[in-house]
């Protein structure tokens, strides 16, 4: 799960870097790769890796609308406000959500078999593995993504420093537009592939999103090595809390981290306007 | 004339900063702007550059009047501007910075998914860091140090670099000789006599005023956002007012500006 929670948390980081705004709407991209992606393999029957990457190219589309329609109109207002719309738009996407697909938790099949295997004498099921195989792999993905090519090196700079940023040419405009695109694509993969161990459901988003976001702040959104180690954190002191106190505490932990990490930061965090 | 400006105003609010400003800056010329503390002279290369929006007036890029355009357009159609506090990408390497500094050079989505030494290998992009090189040596040295971790006078080397790499029509540069001890400073001003002898137009924003009419071909003196003399560099310095003023004379730091008392009445 921490694996999860990290991958969610870099869409979080990478969005505030770039624009200083918190994406309260990456639980969703989250949900709607779950939700879309049930659609596509159990209702539609495509086989999974189409469904796979036509999963991503049309979240990747709704997070491009969705800095399109929110974000960009309203480029003049305070970050605080453009916050509060993120959070508009997350209720707005899950009641649409709620809408199509119906309230109930709509079971996904695993990627490859249900069963479990023997692995280092526990057993774990293999859509965990698969789980982390392809978070690992996306985490590197981002990783040369942002350190090896141009556009990587473009959204780096606009976050530094924006002003200086435009002088070269680089439109902040674009660099959001891209950060939007690159949260909503791992967002939706996240959701893929965690749906078949979670099931899919509209609100799925609401926990995922918040313990994103919880792996993101105990990172100090400043990196990808800081939100996989909130991300790993979390995840682990959950599985703890699960084995050692009872299963019933594991959400309670994200919300004790919530509340130290938003002691720490809390200035930084609602203070910070963007330079 | 490369550069016209004609007439601009800028305002914050109602604090006017810049009234009404005319001058112009042809190539192979270092123009230079100099006045006190809050005079309008950042706010004037910030509204040229595109930075802040002109209230009034229109800025001419040889025939073209740009007014009203964002900075990251006018970065692609040949504005340099260097600021005041430099502005390099700290955390980014020497190389990147002065990649990122041709970025108005790339076309389309293509490159930009390529790698930064792929673009590099660009025959025309490669040929402009080893010219960039070649003006600052001690930068090819550090090519793959953090930005950050290079010295005041270095820093200022690579922003002047990072402008060049974008090939501009002009440069506006916001008083480069800030912070630097003499020699870094001569070094500087070496360098843009230099780019003067290769045809650029420079726009030289100064407090050092001695220093930066030195080098200067003309000047304009900016007070309380107008201009309020202007001439050749030689007629400046002989002028009793601006001897007075603006040169041979320590600044006190602590006077109002011009600008303040118009803003608290
Ligand atoms: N962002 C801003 N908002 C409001 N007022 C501003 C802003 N920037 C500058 N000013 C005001 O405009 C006036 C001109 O400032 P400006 O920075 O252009 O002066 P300057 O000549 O560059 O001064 P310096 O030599 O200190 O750099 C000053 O009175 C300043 O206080
Ligand atoms: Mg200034």
């Amino acid at each position: 799960m921490g694996a999860i929670y990290a991958v969610v948390g870099l869409g979080f980081t990478i969005i505030y870097t770039v624009t200083g705004v918190i994406n309260f709407a990456q639980g969703e991209f989250v949900m709607l790769g779950g939700m879309v992606s049930f659609s596509l393999i159990t209702a539609l029957g495509l086989p999974l890796p189409l469904a796979f990457v036509l999963t991503v190219v049309l979240v990747t589309l709704v997070g491009v609308a969705l800095n399109l329609l929110t974000i960009r109109p309203a480029r003049q207002a305070s970050n605080i406000s453009l916050i509060i719309i993120t959070i508009g738009a997350a209720l707005f996407i899950r009641a649409i959500a709620g809408l199509g697909w119906g309230k109930n938790a709509q079971p996904v099949p695993p990627f490859t078999g249900s069963e479990t295997i023997g692995f280092l004498g526990a057993y774990v099921r293999i859509q965990s593995l698969w789980v982390i195989g392809i978070t690992v792999l996306l985490v590197l993905l981002v990783y040369l993504l942002l350190n090896r090519t141009l556009v990587g090196k473009s959204l780096k700079a606009a976050a530094i420093n924006s002003r200086a940023a435009s002088l070269v040419g680089i439109d902040a405009r674009t660099m959001s537009l891209v950060s939007f695109a690159l949260a909503a694509s791992t967002g939706a993969i996240a959701g893929m592939v965690i749906a078949p161990i979670s099931f899919a459901s509209y609100d799925m988003g609401v926990m995922l999103g918040l313990k994103g976001f919880v792996a993101a702040a105990m990172g100090g959104f400043t990196g990808i090595w800081g939100v996989l180690l909130g991300g790993m954190g979390l995840g682990l002191a959950e599985s703890l809390a699960a084995g050692y106190v009872s299963s019933a505490y594991k959400d309670a932990i994200a919300m004790v981290f919530l509340f130290a990490v938003l002691l720490i930061n809390s200035r930084n965090l609602a203070g910070e306007e963007k330079r | 004339m490369i550069l016209k400006v004609d007439h601009v105003s800028v305002a914050y609010g109602k604090l006017r900063a810049v009234w009404d400003v005319s001058l112009s800056v042809d190539s192979g010329e270092i123009v230079t702007l100099i006045g006190a503390n809050g005079a309008g002279k950042t706010s004037l290369l910030n509204s040229i550059s595109g930075l802040i929006p002109a209230r009034k007036g229109a800025v001419y890029l040889g025939e073209q009047n740009i007014v009203g355009q964002k900075a990251h357009r006018l970065a692609k159609l040949g504005v340099g501007y260097v600021t005041e506090g430099r502005g390099i990408f700290s955390s980014l390497s020497v190389l990147d910075n002065l990649s990122l500094g041709a970025y108005s050079r790339h076309n389309g989505w293509t490159t930009l998914l390529g790698d930064v030494s792929w673009f590099m290998r660009r025959k025309d992009i490669r040929d402009r860091v080893d010219y960039v090189y070649g003006l600052f040596p001690r930068l090819a040295q550090r090519q793959r140090q953090k930005a950050g971790s290079l010295s005041g006078g270095e820093q200022q080397m690579l922003a002047i670099g990072r402008c060049l790499m974008a090939s501009p029509k002009v440069m506006l540069l916001d008083e480069p000789s800030l912070g630097l001890a003499p020699n870094v400073v001569m070094e500087i001003f070496g360098l843009l006599k230099r780019l003067r002898a290769e045809g650029m137009a420079i726009l030289l924003v100064e407090q050092d005023a001695a220093a930066s009419l030195r080098i200067a071909d003309r000047g304009y003196v900016i007070e309380m956002g107008r201009i309020v003399f202007e001439g050749t560099a030689s007629y400046l310095i002989n002028q009793d007012k601006v001897k007075q003023a603006y040169l041979g004379q320590v600044w006190r730091g602590d006077h109002q500006t011009p600008a303040q008392e118009e803003a608290e009445s």
